[in-house]
C-alpha cells in the first residue's frame, strides 16, 4: 500500500475528518431526538463516503470497520432498528476508532495491525438485533412522524437532505446516498494551502505599507496623470487588502463542532445533565485567531459544566429544568467580534469568591471589602486564584480563568464576567477581527520611536505644572482623578537610555492592573503589521515584534504586559532588604505608604487605600468649629490629625504639612501626618500584635517595626462625625 | 575552485563563502533593541524583511571598528541574518590546495570559528565558518 499517491490520500484524510466531525456534531443531535431524519441521512452519507474511499484506496481494515458500522446505520434508517443512546455510544466509539486509525495512516501512509476487530464485532451484533421498527413503524413517536410529509418523489436525490422533518420511516431512496454531499460545491470551491494564504495576506499588508509610504509623497505631486493613477492604486491595494484577508476569514462555528460531543462526555462525566445551544456559527473571523481562542473557549465551557451548571437534584431544588442550557453566541459589533459563553446555574456567589480571594492572598481583606459585587466576582480572573487545590478531572489543571483571561489578551482582546447567584453566569469575550494589521500609537521614549498596541490603551494624559509627576521616594506616581496611577518610564522599562523630562503619559491597563507609562511625546497612530524578531531576540520579553514604519525605519512594538511586570519589578526594589528580615512565608505582596508621626513612630497604610498624597503650607490648614479643613487644590477636606487619633503626641511644625487623602463612604478626608517616607512593596504577614481599633497589625521593614493602619477604620473610630461630611 | 569574498572588521581581514551570501547592503537605519544579546547591534529593513544585524567582532571575538558601513546578508537555518562589516573586499577564487588551516598564530575563541586561512601579502585572510558562528551565538555559554 505504499504506492498510495500522497496528494490523493491528504485530500481523503481532510474529507473524512470533515466527515467525521460531521458524525459527531449530527449523533448528539439524533441522541436528542431519534426522529431527526436529516441527521442520520447525514451520519449514512458520512459514514458511507469514508467507506468508498477507504475501499478505492485499499485500506481494507478501515473500509471494514466503516461498512459495519454502515450496516447498523442503514438498519436504523430504515426503521428496523430505534436509536437508543448505546447505539449513539456505539457509533461515537467508530468515530474515535477511525479517527486514530486516520491518524496511524497519516504517519506511516499504510494501515496498521487492526484493532477493532471488537468494535466490528459489537457494530455487527447491533446491526443483528431485532428492533421493534419493523412492525411498530407508527408507535414511533416524534414529531416528525406527525408531520404529515408526502413521501419524497424516488426519483430525485436531493429531497432526503432537503427535508430535515422527512419520517425516519419512509426510507429515502438508496441511490442519493452514494453522492458525494459536496459534488456541487466542488465546482465553485478551491482548496489552498493554508500557508499560502498566510503569505498572500502579509503580502497585502506589505503592499498598503508600501503605498503608505509613497503617501507622504504623492502629496506633492503635481501632475494630474500621476495623481489619478496613485488614486487608482490607493483603491486597488485597499481592497485587494480587504479581499485577501477575507480568504483567511473563517466562521467560528468551524471550531464549535467538536463542542457538543465534548459537551456531552464531559456533562455524563460530571452526571449532570446539559444542552448546548450554539448561536451566530456563521460569525467570520481570522483563522489565527480562531486557533487561539479554541483553548480558552474549551477552558470556559468545562468551568461551565463543571462549576456552573448544577446537577439534576440541585437544579430541581432550585426550581430548574434538569438539564442545564449552557449558550454560546458569536456575534460582531463594532469591528469586534463578541463571544458569549451563559449558563443558567448556580452563578457565582460574590461572598465565595471574596473569602477565597483573601484566603489565596489574591486581595487583602480590606480591599476585597470596599469592592461591588462585580468586582468581587472578576477577581476569579486574578493570577493566583484558582490553584492546583481545586483540580477536578473536568475543569481544574491547575491553571485557571487568568489563563483565559491572559491568552485572550495575548491577541489583543477583553474578557469580563458577570454572575447572578442563582441565575447563571455570563462570559463575555471581544476580539478583533484580525491580527494581521494592528492599530498602533507611535511613541517616542529615549530618542527612540516605539508602537504600542492600542487595545491596551486607555488614555493620554499630558504632565504640566498643574499635573506634575510627584514622586514619593523613589517612585513616581501620578494623580489621575483621584487616584494614584504608579508610573514608569518607557525606555526605562525596555532597558534603553531615558530622556530628561518625559512631557506624557500612557495609561495603559494589563494583566489586571493600571499604571501610566512616560514617554517624550506620542505621533500618529498607525495601522502596522506585526513582524517576528526572529531567533537572535526571541529571548528579549520586553518587545511583542516589530513592524516597518511609513518612513521604512524599523520600530519596536512593546508588550504592555511585560511593561507591567517592569512596574511591580520598580514597586519592589526599594525593600529588598525588607524581604530577608521577613521570612518566606509572605506570599501576598502589597504596595504600601510609609509614613512618620512623631519622632520615632513608623506607619503603614495601603497605598490602595489612599485616594491621593498632598502636600499644602500649613495655613491652607484652618480651623472652623472644632474641626479643621484643609483646602487642596479645589477641594475643602476636613482633616483628622494622625497624632490625635493615635495619641502619639502633638504635629511638627514645618514648612509643608503632608496629606494623606481617604475616600470615605460620600466624604473624602485628609490625615495629616508628620511625614511621608516612602512607597514599598513588602511581602506581607502582618502580626497581630498590638491590634486596636485603626491598627491591624505590625510588620517588619528595613528591621523596623512599624504598625500598620486601617485608616477608615481609624476616622470611623476619633472623628466619626468627619465622615458625615461638612456643610 | 572556491570563491571567498573579504571583508574588513577592524583591523581584521575575514573571508565567508561567496556562495552563502545572499547580497552586502550599505548600513543605513539601525534600530537598536533594548536589552537585546550584546552580540545583536539591532534590526534593519531588508525590503520590508525586518533582519537581525550582528555585531561581527562579537561573534568571531575579535575587536570590531566602531562605525560598520556595510552588513553582509546570509541565510541562518530557515532565517536570514545579516553581519555587520567595516568594509567590503574583494572576491577571491581559489584551488582548495592554497586554503591554509588556521594558523598557530590565531589563538583563542577565534580560532574555533575558522575553516581556514588564506595567506596575501601583508595580509592574513581568515575564513569563517559560518555556520558554526551562527550556532555559537544561539546557545549562550
Amino acid at each position: 500500500m505504499s504506492d498510495l499517491d500522497p496528494e490523493i490520500l491528504v485530500e481523503f484524510l481532510v474529507e473524512s475528518r470533515e466527515n467525521l466531525d460531521q458524525m459527531e456534531r449530527e449523533l448528539v443531535v439524533l441522541e436528542r431526538d431519534p426522529a431527526a431524519a436529516s441527521a442520520l441521512n447525514a451520519i449514512f452519507r458520512a459514514i458511507h463516503t469514508i467507506k468508498g474511499t477507504a475501499g478505492f484506496l485499499g485500506l481494507e481494515a478501515l473500509q471494514r470497520l466503516t461498512h459495519a458500522g454502515e450496516t447498523l446505520l442503514s438498519r436504523l434508517r430504515d426503521g428496523e432498528l430505534v436509536f437508543t443512546p448505546a447505539l449513539a455510544s456505539l457509533q461515537l466509539r467508530l468515530v474515535d476508532a477511525v479517527r486514530s486509525m486516520l491518524t496511524y495512516i497519516e504517519a506511516h501512509s499504510a494501515e496498521g495491525p487492526e484493532q477493532y476487530r471488537d468494535l466490528g464485532a459489537d457494530l455487527g451484533a447491533a446491526a443483528e438485533e431485532d428492533g421493534p421498527g419493523t412492525t411498530a413503524a407508527p408507535a414511533l413517536p416524534g414529531p416528525a412522524a406527525a408531520a404529515p410529509q408526502p413521501p419524497p418523489p424516488a426519483a430525485t436525490p436531493a429531497p432526503a437532505v432537503a427535508a430535515p422533518h422527512a419520517s425516519p420511516l419512509a426510507p429515502p431512496p438508496t441511490a442519493p446516498v452514494a453522492e458525494p454531499p459536496r459534488a456541487v460545491a466542488t465546482e465553485s470551491t478551491v482548496r489552498v494551502d493554508v500557508g499560502l494564504l498566510d503569505r498572500l495576506v502579509n503580502l497585502a499588508g506589505e503592499l498598503v505599507l508600501a503605498r503608505n509610504r509613497l503617501t507622504r509623497y504623492a502629496s506633492t505631486w503635481l501632475d494630474p496623470v500621476h495623481l489619478a493613477s496613485w488614486q487608482r492604486l490607493h483603491q486597488i491595494s485597499s481592497q485587494l487588502q480587504e479581499q485577501v484577508m477575507k480568504t483567511r476569514m473563517q466562521p467560528i462555528g468551524s471550531t464549535w463542532a467538536k463542542l457538543p460531543r465534548t459537551v456531552r462526555d464531559l456533562a455524563s462525566q460530571c452526571g449532570k445533565q446539559v444542552r448546548l445551544e450554539l448561536e451566530g456559527g456563521e460569525t467570520e473571523l481570522d483563522r489565527t485567531l480562531l486557533e487561539a481562542i479554541r483553548d480558552p473557549m474549551t477552558h470556559a465551557l468545562r468551568n461551565a459544566i463543571d462549576h456552573g451548571i448544577e446537577a439534576p437534584t440541585g437544579r430541581m431544588e432550585a426550581c430548574k429544568e434538569p438539564e442545564g442550557v449552557i449558550r454560546l453566541r458569536a456575534y460582531h459589533d463594532s469591528g469586534q467580534v463578541h463571544i458569549e459563553l451563559s449558563d443558567d446555574g448556580a452563578g457565582i456567589r460574590p461572598a465565595k469568591v471574596k473569602a477565597k480571594a483573601i484566603e489565596r492572598g489574591v486581595v487583602t481583606a480590606e480591599v476585597a471589602e470596599r469592592m461591588t459585587d462585580a468586582e468581587l466576582v472578576r477577581l476569579v480572573f486574578r493570577p493566583g486564584f484558582s490553584t492546583a487545590e481545586t483540580v477536578t478531572s473536568v475543569s481544574g489543571r491547575g491553571v485557571g480563568m487568568d489563563v483565559v483571561r491572559s491568552n485572550i489578551e495575548k491577541i489583543g482582546g477583553t474578557v469580563d464576567i458577570a454572575s447572578v447567584p442563582g441565575i447563571g453566569t455570563t462570559l463575555h469575550i471581544a476580539i478583533p477581527l484580525t491580527l494581521a494589521i494592528l492599530p498602533a500609537l507611535i511613541v517616542e521614549s529615549g530618542g527612540e520611536r516605539y508602537a504600542i498596541p492600542q487595545a491596551l490603551l486607555r488614555e493620554l494624559v499630558r504632565v504640566d505644572a498643574d499635573h506634575p509627576i510627584e514622586h514619593v521616594h523613589a517612585a513616581p506616581v501620578f494623580r489621575l482623578r483621584g487616584r494614584l496611577l504608579p508610573l514608569i518610564d518607557l525606555a526605562q522599562a525596555v532597558g534603553a537610555p531615558t530622556s530628561a523630562a518625559p512631557q506624557r503619559i500612557m495609561v495603559l491597563s494589563a494583566d489586571g492592573h493600571e499604571f501610566g507609562v512616560l514617554i517624550d511625546r506620542y505621533h500618529d497612530t498607525e495601522e502596522i503589521v506585526v513582524k517576528p524578531l526572529g531567533r537572535h531576540l526571541r529571548d528579549v520579553g520586553q518587545y511583542g515584534g516589530a513592524t516597518i514604519l511609513g518612513d521604512g525605519r524599523v520600530v519596536l512594538i512593546v508588550d504592555c504586559r511585560a511593561i507591567a511586570r517592569a512596574v511591580r519589578r520598580q514597586l519592589a526594589t526599594p525593600v529588598a532588604a525588607a524581604a530577608t528580615t521577613e521570612p518566606a512565608a509572605a506570599t501576598a505582596t502589597r504596595a504600601l505608604v510609609l509614613l512618620r508621626q512623631g519622632p520615632h513612630n513608623h506607619f503603614a497604610v495601603p497605598l490602595e487605600m489612599i485616594s491621593r498624597i498632598a502636600s499644602v503650607p500649613p495655613s491652607a490648614v484652618t480651623r472652623t468649629g472644632p474641626d479643621e479643613v484643609a483646602q487642596v487644590l479645589d477641594d475643602l477636606l476636613p482633616v483628622m490629625r494622625l497624632g490625635d487619633a493615635l495619641g502619639t503626641g502633638a504635629d511638627e511644625a514645618g514648612d509643608e504639612q503632608q496629606l494623606i487623602v481617604v475616600q470615605g463612604d460620600d466624604q473624602r478626608i485628609g490625615v495629616a501626618v508628620d511625614q511621608i517616607i516612602d512607597i514599598v512593596t513588602v511581602g506581607l504577614t502582618p502580626r497581630w500584635s498590638n491590634r486596636r481599633p485603626g491598627v491591624t497589625g505590625t510588620i517588619v521593614v528595613d528591621g523596623k517595626v512599624i504598625e500598620l493602619l486601617d485608616l477608615p477604620d481609624l476616622i470611623e473610630t476619633h472623628a466619626p462625625h468627619l465622615l458625615r461630611g461638612i456643610s | 575552485m572556491i570563491r571567498i569574498c573579504t571583508f574588513t572588521v577592524g583591523s581584521h581581514q575575514i573571508g565567508i563563502d561567496a556562495g552563502r551570501i545572499r547580497e552586502i547592503v550599505v548600513l543605513r537605519e539601525l534600530t537598536t533593541v533594548a536589552g537585546a544579546p550584546a552580540y545583536v547591534r539591532g534590526l534593519i529593513n531588508l525590503r520590508g524583511q525586518i533582519v537581525a544585524c550582528l555585531d561581527t567582532g562579537q561573534v568571531l571575538a575579535v575587536p570590531a571598528g566602531d562605525q560598520p558601513r556595510m552588513a553582509v546578508v546570509v541565510d541562518d537555518a530557515d532565517e536570514v541574518v545579516s553581519l555587520a562589516v567595516d568594509a567590503v573586499g574583494d572576491v577571491l577564487e581559489l584551488e582548495p590546495a592554497h586554503v591554509d588551516g588556521v594558523p598557530p598564530t590565531v589563538a583563542g575563541e577565534i580560532a574555533t570559528r575558522l575553516t581556514g586561512s588564506y595567506q596575501r601579502p601583508g595580509q592574513l585572510v581568515m575564513i569563517v565558518d559560518l555556520d558554526r558562528v551562527l550556532a555559537t551565538v544561539e546557545a549562550p555559554s
